[in-house]
């Protein structure tokens, strides 16, 4: 059984958001207007995290893709009243949207702030209305969500797979943001599998998980080089 | 005078109200529920699905994605076009498919059997890779002589999920919801 995880290369990374922009359009995220989007209420399953380094007058801004990291021990999952939220066997934490009832745990829980809450009635404004992906559903307002890795991707890679009588080879399934990315910034695939590109990237050196010591386990590694301390490096 | 009194009113007001109550809870039983029966879907042309399939058609004619795709699809004007242009039959149903294309118009088949938006279900899956007979989900519209007024069983997620666990079907949570 597969691991499904995801390594970003933060050197290769330009921060250009292409993995932001896929994202909302792959998985129906809808818009707020800007005012509420100021004051935290945007929807955006992966965004870019700004880490500053150094200090001034050799400051630099690092921007960092941070999705869901899926974590093997998801700390959303255990304040969740109502078992709306879960880990599967594949390690992938799903949300289920008929059984939240809204009560926003798990966004606080999530250390990472990858849980977000519907406030509004989605909407999708002029064309954006006609481009919504019929293989996921659109959340109604009063839910959370988050991040799925794209599972609609991996049932449809899997049909494919087993009609074709072919086991699911590496590549077949990829999210949105893997898919998109133009630097190839973004490797997904097994963990699982240690000939997998992404499990190799896993055990490189300059491979962290953020906030790692607080047992979170994420599936999803940042790479970088040694002197940055994994998210921290400001704070020091 | 009619103020408000705290005393109760007399036992024959008391038995008028509570018969009331009975009598608008009866009333509304009755109406509601003819009023669910009488929501049996009315389909644009009373298409004959016996006939059709007795012609020698098969499912994948009409319902083109079966084995391709998520959904069967329901089939378009153009696909009763290709036999109908030209009168088959005396039948007026079959004049409604003419003078649909003659008014340039779509056939509005109304959907029975649906599963809500946050649930997917995928045709190729169950019929290509399963084997699974239509119908077992479907019943049997090779019979069906007129459209069916209901859907042939309700996929409650119990429904789901049973013949899932006995046949080695996903029963992970997000299997099935989306
Ligand atoms: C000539 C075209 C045609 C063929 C062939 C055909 N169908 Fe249909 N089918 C239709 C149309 C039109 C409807 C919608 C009207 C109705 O319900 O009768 C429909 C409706 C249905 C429905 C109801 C869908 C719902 O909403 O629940 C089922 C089930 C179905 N067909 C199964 C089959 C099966 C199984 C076969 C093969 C044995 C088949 N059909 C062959 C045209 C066709
Ligand atoms: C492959 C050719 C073919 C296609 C495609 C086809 N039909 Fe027919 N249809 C026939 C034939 C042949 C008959 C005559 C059947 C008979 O009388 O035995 C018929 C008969 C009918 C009748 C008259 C049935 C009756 O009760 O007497 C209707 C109505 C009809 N078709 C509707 C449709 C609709 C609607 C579609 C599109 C969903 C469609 N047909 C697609 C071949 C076709
Ligand atoms: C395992 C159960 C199952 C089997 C087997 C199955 N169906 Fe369905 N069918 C469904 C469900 C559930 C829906 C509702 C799907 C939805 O809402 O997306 C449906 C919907 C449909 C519809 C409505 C139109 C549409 O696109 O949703 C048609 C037509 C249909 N099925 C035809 C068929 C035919 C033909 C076969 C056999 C080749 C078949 N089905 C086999 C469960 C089944
Ligand atoms: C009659 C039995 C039956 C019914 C009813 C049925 N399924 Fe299935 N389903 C199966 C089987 C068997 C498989 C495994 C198919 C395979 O071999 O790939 C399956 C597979 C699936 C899968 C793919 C699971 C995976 O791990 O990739 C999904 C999704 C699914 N079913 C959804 C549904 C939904 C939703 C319903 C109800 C609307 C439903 N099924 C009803 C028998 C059924
Ligand atoms: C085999 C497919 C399948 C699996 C696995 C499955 N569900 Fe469902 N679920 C469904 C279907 C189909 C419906 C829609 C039922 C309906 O419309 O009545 C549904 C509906 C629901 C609803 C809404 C009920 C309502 O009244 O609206 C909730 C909540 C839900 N599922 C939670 C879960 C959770 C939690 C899990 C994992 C433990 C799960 N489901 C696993 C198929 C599935």
């Amino acid at each position: 059984m597969a691991r499904w995880g995801m390594a970003i290369d933060l050197a290769k990374c330009s921060a250009c958001q292409a993995c932001v922009v896929a994202c909302q359009s792959e998985n129906n995220i809808p818009c707020v207007p800007p005012e509420e989007a100021r004051s935290g209420r945007i929807l955006s399953w992966i965004s870019l995290l700004p880490e500053l380094e150094g200090e001034y007058p050799r400051l630099s801004m690092r921007l960092v893709p941070l999705p869901c990291l899926h974590c093997d021990n998801p700390p959303c999952i255990l304040v969740c009243p109502v078992k709306a939220t879960g880990i599967n066997a594949e390690g992938t934490v799903h949300q289920i949207y008929p059984r939240c009832i809204g009560c926003r745990y798990c966004t606080t829980g999530c250390p990472y702030t990858r849980r977000m809450f519907n406030w509004y009635k989605p909407e999708f404004p002029g064309d954006l209305a006609l481009a919504l992906n019929p293989d996921v559903s659109v959340r109604p307002k009063g839910v959370v969500e988050k991040c799925t890795l794209c599972h609609h991707r991996l049932m449809q890679a899997r049909e494919e797979a087993k009609a074709a009588k072919r086991p699911l080879a590496e590549g077949d399934y990829l999210p949105a943001c893997a898919e998109v990315c133009p630097s190839g910034a973004i490797t997904f695939g097994d963990l699982d599998d240690p000939a997998s590109a992404v499990a190799q990237l896993a055990r490189n050196p300059r491979a962290f998980r953020l906030l790692e010591d607080l047992g979170t386990k994420p599936k999803v590694f940042h790479l970088a080089e040694g002197e940055w301390s994994g998210g921290r490096g400001n704070q020091t | 005078m009619a103020d408000w009194s705290p005393m109760p009113p007399p036992l024959a007001a008391r038995w008028t109200i509570g018969g009331g109550f009975v009598l608008c809870f009866l009333v509304g039983a009755v109406v509601f529920s003819a009023a669910g029966r009488n929501h049996a879907a009315s389909q644009p042309i009373a298409f004959n699905h016996a006939k059709h399939l007795a012609n020698g058609m098969s499912c994948t004619d009409c319902h083109t994605g079966v084995e391709t795709q998520a959904r069967a699809t329901l089939p378009a004007l153009e696909t009763c076009m290709n036999c109908h242009a030209t009168a088959l039959t005396a039948s007026a149903e079959e004049r409604k498919v003419r003078d649909l294309a003659a008014a340039g118009k779509e056939l509005a088949w109304v959907r029975l059997t649906q599963v809500p938006a946050h649930v997917f279900f995928s045709h190729r899956r169950h019929v290509v890779l399963a084997k699974i007979a239509c119908a077992i989900c479907h019943g049997p519209m090779e019979k069906a002589t007129a459209p069916p007024a209901r859907p042939f069983r309700e996929f409650t997620m119990d429904a789901c999920t049973q013949c899932h666990e006995n046949n080695r079907g996903g029963t992970e949570c997000n299997d099935c919801h989306r």
